[in-house]
């Protein structure tokens, strides 16, 4: 693990007065898809945040390819890494292909010239997402899962090695959640990107995941290998549920039904 | 543009997008059309009857002394202060819904106005025999102290982020600072003596009076600014996605944001020293311009520019023309057709 | 060529026996020669333009932003007089228009059109809204030189001198100080000895009650701020076309409590008359007033000059 392109040392994170994460050591694995799951509150979001340098630590340190994250230029952090925070908004009247150019922001200069390798890029990340039919499309006439995809194709053309993704199928249908985490998945697979994602369905997080963070309390509770995590155990620890672990006939992963609750 | 004629080759589109390049263009030329129009009507229209043939006559370096004092020394400036702070009300109401996310910002919601108000008044009680370019740097002066003001108090304190500056605390801030420094100034006017209430007419936003003295007090102030604007389009762009994703693009939102409002108060304070201050211009203009040419600012801000001149040339003109030999004031036109929209707009917000 | 030099000095030498250089606040005014082409833009100027027998070629005769027009006295003199739109904004357009060769300003309310003014001919900036009565005597002076009417101007000022005299003789001696008010149909200021109008009215004889406050010559009391103060004799100022708020006042029991009222010593005079005016042709129809009402001699108010309702 000594690849890992994102690491913390006593990481402390917190909003104001209140303290979510105390401290953390935490080494994400390079060229890999990672789920962080946990109960609400339990500081997983605030930490994915944190990794994007979009709060800034109360102490310790987060390191992205052995620098110190808050020391590199802004920009340049963009062209390595590109997050997809949940619930973006985007103004009115914004075709998706605009949307997605904003991918190349970080690449730009001061006044927005589009080179050909701009222009590339756009076209690809359309291409992955399979939004380029809506391209001219405005945001807004587009469904949930659509519009998803245009934004995860504004990171896309970021043409960062690092993807992180807070909730991606939060408000999605069931078809339009498994159209993103196949994404996701196929990035990892073909183009070796590192994607980390905040998920809330445990199934989810173990069938597209190569490995998972489990927090509980500000604190990791476990991070290993998507098959071997999910335990009776952390179920009843982290989640406070009691719940069959059946095998996955597909993936030979397990697969969770919970049928009580332990408190 | 190639990529979307690569689309059209393999997969027709299912809908053209609604905002291009092309209509922006088309839109621009159309207004900049009606404005050039507008501006050579304004020069024949006034209390004293002037032919078209005579002021073409100016035009062409011929006519009678008084209709060329008329066209050339009372209009024209009158015609180049309303397109200059027209345009400028405009950027500066532009960029601030940009930056701070906020439909219903413009320059008098982060202090500027109310600034302005309050120095200006007085500044004229404290020195009443002040010489006459005095008061609109007094109102200059006062903008930048209002924006300051709401600046300061909206800025988080004791946060190692140290400069964040959260849209919402700003609007509420400065709503705030400018209903209390307005609290202020009327104070001050129901102990001030007579007269002072026509001397402070200039603060309803007119360009009653203006002369090439006033125009060489705005016309740097728009050369330098309004370009340093239009450089800003992408930048309002990105921040208009909101923090986190600015900050994803790699934009530090803090210095950004700054930089931004500073243009936008520059403008609105260099605007006031022209006209007063033109209410509801900066706010009216780039909705509209956003409902003609989408949410991208590189379109919005020229579109909005020329909206803005265009609106306060065309609030001027009439005042003028209305009622002669009475001046209705630019900004109580565009308070009238300003304050409904607002309403609308915060009916809607709600 | 010789000869052409000479007839020019004689014509220069002419010229300069009637220039006129003038101090006013704004700076100081070069005439080559006196003019009767004069825009007016506050109602002193066209009043005392008038007394000296001269019509303007413009005036501020607007109805906007608070100005009703000129005062009913000067009504029917200012008829043929071209209006430059109102006080606060006149038309510069109108004043262009009128090729004046002089014209009269307010130093506080024209304050930023100063420049203008002066760009469209020579202006000369006065303390009329806020003048004194010895600021606006030496207005008179100074307008009659402009135009050419020096002597009418120490005329019509010797003339006044001689109606104040006169009125003094009227004054009760030892009568109570009054206390003077403008009253609008929203509220009531009192004018003190340092105003304009109770100053006037000190001049003529009678001890005004009241000494600026805070610096400030004129004020707004309420009901029970006049009752406080409690005057014996109580001067208004209203005017005909509208309903003061002292009309509202006389129902309240507190009304029937101040000396005045008891003495039966309250006047009404014409607000038109007393601040709108304040020039020569204002002052005399003042005076006439103070005596024609009573107020001078102490006695109770005649019917002209009492509440009509």
């Amino acid at each position: 693990m000594s690849d890992s392109p994102l690491t913390t040392e006593k990481l402390r994170l917190g909003y104001g007065a209140s303290l979510v994460i105390p401290e953390l050591d935490l080494r994400v694995a390079g060229g890999k898809v990672t789920s962080i799951i946990g109960p609400n509150g339990c500081g997983k979001s605030t930490l994915l945040r944190a990794l994007a340098r979009l709060l800034p630590p109360g102490g310790g340190q987060i390191r992205l390819y052995g620098q110190a994250l808050h020391t590199l230029p802004s920009k340049e952090v963009a062209r390595r890494l590109a997050i997809l925070p949940q619930g973006p908004t985007a103004p009115e009247g914004l075709s998706a292909e605009e949307l997605v150019w904003f991918g190349r922001h970080p690449h730009q200069g001061r006044f927005p010239v589009r080179r050909e390798e701009d222009r590339e890029a756009v076209s690809w990340a359309l291409d992955q997402t399979g939004m380029r039919i809506f391209a001219g499309r405005p945001l807004e006439s587009l469904s949930g899962g659509q519009r998803q995809r245009a934004w995860i194709a504004m990171s896309l053309a970021q043409q960062t090695d690092i993807l992180l993704l807070d909730e991606p199928t939060t408000y999605l249908d069931l078809s339009h959640q498994l159209e993103v985490l196949h994404l996701a998945q196929r990035l990892n697979r073909e183009q070796g990107k590192t994607v980390v994602m905040v998920l809330h369905d445990l199934n989810q997080a173990v069938r597209y995941s190569d490995e998972i963070i489990a927090m509980k309390g500000g604190e990791v509770y476990t991070q290993g290998e998507a098959g071997a995590v999910l335990t009776p155990e952390l179920l009843r620890d982290v989640f406070g549920l009691k719940a069959h672990i059946l095998t996955d006939p597909d993936t030979g992963k397990p697969h969770v039904i919970p049928y009580a609750l332990t408190r | 543009m190639k990529v979307a004629h690569a689309a059209a080759q393999n997969v027709p589109l299912l809908q053209t997008p609604k905002y291009t390049d092309r209509r922006a263009l088309v839109i621009g030329a159309l207004l900049l059309a009606a404005t050039v129009g507008l501006g050579i009507l304004a020069l024949g229209l006034g209390a004293v009857r002037t032919p078209a043939a005579d002021v073409v006559e100016v035009l062409l370096g011929r006519g009678d002394k008084l209709t060329r004092q008329l066209v050339l020394e009372l209009r024209a400036p009158r015609v180049a202060v309303a397109l200059l702070t027209g345009a400028m009300f405009a950027a500066s109401g532009t960029m601030l819904q940009g930056v701070i996310r906020n439909p219903l910002a413009s320059p008098d919601i982060i202090g500027v106005g109310a600034g302005a108000g309050l120095a200006a008044t007085l500044f004229l009680l404290a020195w009443p025999s002040a010489p006459p370019g005095g008061f609109p740097w007094a109102a200059l002066a006062g903008a930048w102290a209002g924006f300051g003001l709401v600046l300061l108090l909206s800025r988080e304190w004791g946060r190692r982020s140290g400069n964040t500056l959260h849209p919402v605390r700003l609007a509420l801030v400065g709503v705030a600072v400018a209903a209390a420094l307005g609290a202020a100034q009327q104070l001050v006017l129901v102990r001030a003596p007579d007269g002072l209430g026509a001397a402070l007419s200039f603060l309803t936003g007119t360009v009653y009076g203006a002369d090439a003295v006033r125009v060489a007090r705005v016309w740097p102030w728009a050369l330098v600014l309004l370009p340093a604007a239009l450089l800003c389009s992408r930048t309002l762009d990105v921040l208009n996605l909101g923090e986190d994703l600015a900050t994803s693009l790699g934009t530090r939102v803090g210095a950004a944001r700054l930089f931004c409002l500073t243009v936008a108060v520059a403008l609105a304070g260099a605007a006031v020293t022209g006209a007063g201050i033109l209410s509801f211009v900066g706010l009216l203009a780039p909705h509209l311009a956003r409902l003609l040419v989408g949410a991208r600012h590189a379109r919005v801000l020229p579109t909005a520019l020329l909206l803005g001149a265009l609106l306060v040339l065309a609030a001027d003109t009439l005042g003028r023309a209305l009622l002669p030999p009475i001046e209705v004031p630019a900004g109580i036109f565009t308070t009238l057709v300003g304050a409904p929209y607002f309403l609308f707009l915060l009916r809607r917000t709600q | 060529m010789h000869k052409k030099i000479l007839i020019l000095s004689a014509f220069t030498l002419l010229s300069s026996a009637v220039a006129i250089t003038l101090k006013h606040e704004r700076g100081t005014l070069d005439l080559k020669t006196p003019t009767k082409r004069v825009v007016a833009l506050e109602y002193s100027f066209l009043d005392t333009l008038l007394a000296l027998g001269v019509k303007p070629v413009g005036a501020a005769l607007g109805t906007q932003g608070g100005d009703r027009g000129a005062p009913p006295y000067l009504a029917p003199r200012v008829q043929g007089i071209p209006a430059t739109g109102s006080r606060a904004q006149p038309s510069l357009e109108m004043i262009t228009a009128s090729r004046p060769d002089l014209i009269l300003a307010d130093a506080f309310v024209h304050q930023s059109i100063y420049p203008q003014l002066a760009g469209i001919a020579p202006t000369a900036a006065f303390q009329s809204r806020r003048g004194s009565l010895e600021d606006l005597n030496a207005q008179t002076l100074a307008i009659g030189q402009l135009v050419g009417r020096e002597a009418a101007a120490r005329r019509l000022l010797a003339e006044q001198q001689a109606l104040i005299n006169k009125a003094r003789t009227f004054a009760k001696k030892g009568a109570p100080p009054f206390v003077a008010a403008v009253a609008t149909p929203k509220s009531l200021t009192v004018h003190t000895n340092e105003s304009f109008v109770g100053s006037y009215l000190e001049s003529l004889g009678r001890k005004n009650q009241l000494p600026a406050k805070d610096g400030q010559t004129q004020y707004e009391v309420s009901l029970e701020g006049l009752v406080a103060l409690n005057p014996q004799t109580l001067v208004l100022f209203t005017a005909p076309d509208e309903t003061p708020i002292t009309d509202t006042w006389k129902k309240n029991p507190l009304w029937q409590k101040i000396a005045a009222v008891q003495r039966g010593r309250v006047y009404q005079l014409s607000r038109d008359n007393w601040t709108r005016g304040r020039g020569p042709l204002a002052l005399r129809l003042m005076v006439a007033e103070t005596i024609q009402s009573g107020l001078l001699q102490d006695a109770a108010p005649g019917r002209e000059f009492r509440d009509q309702g």
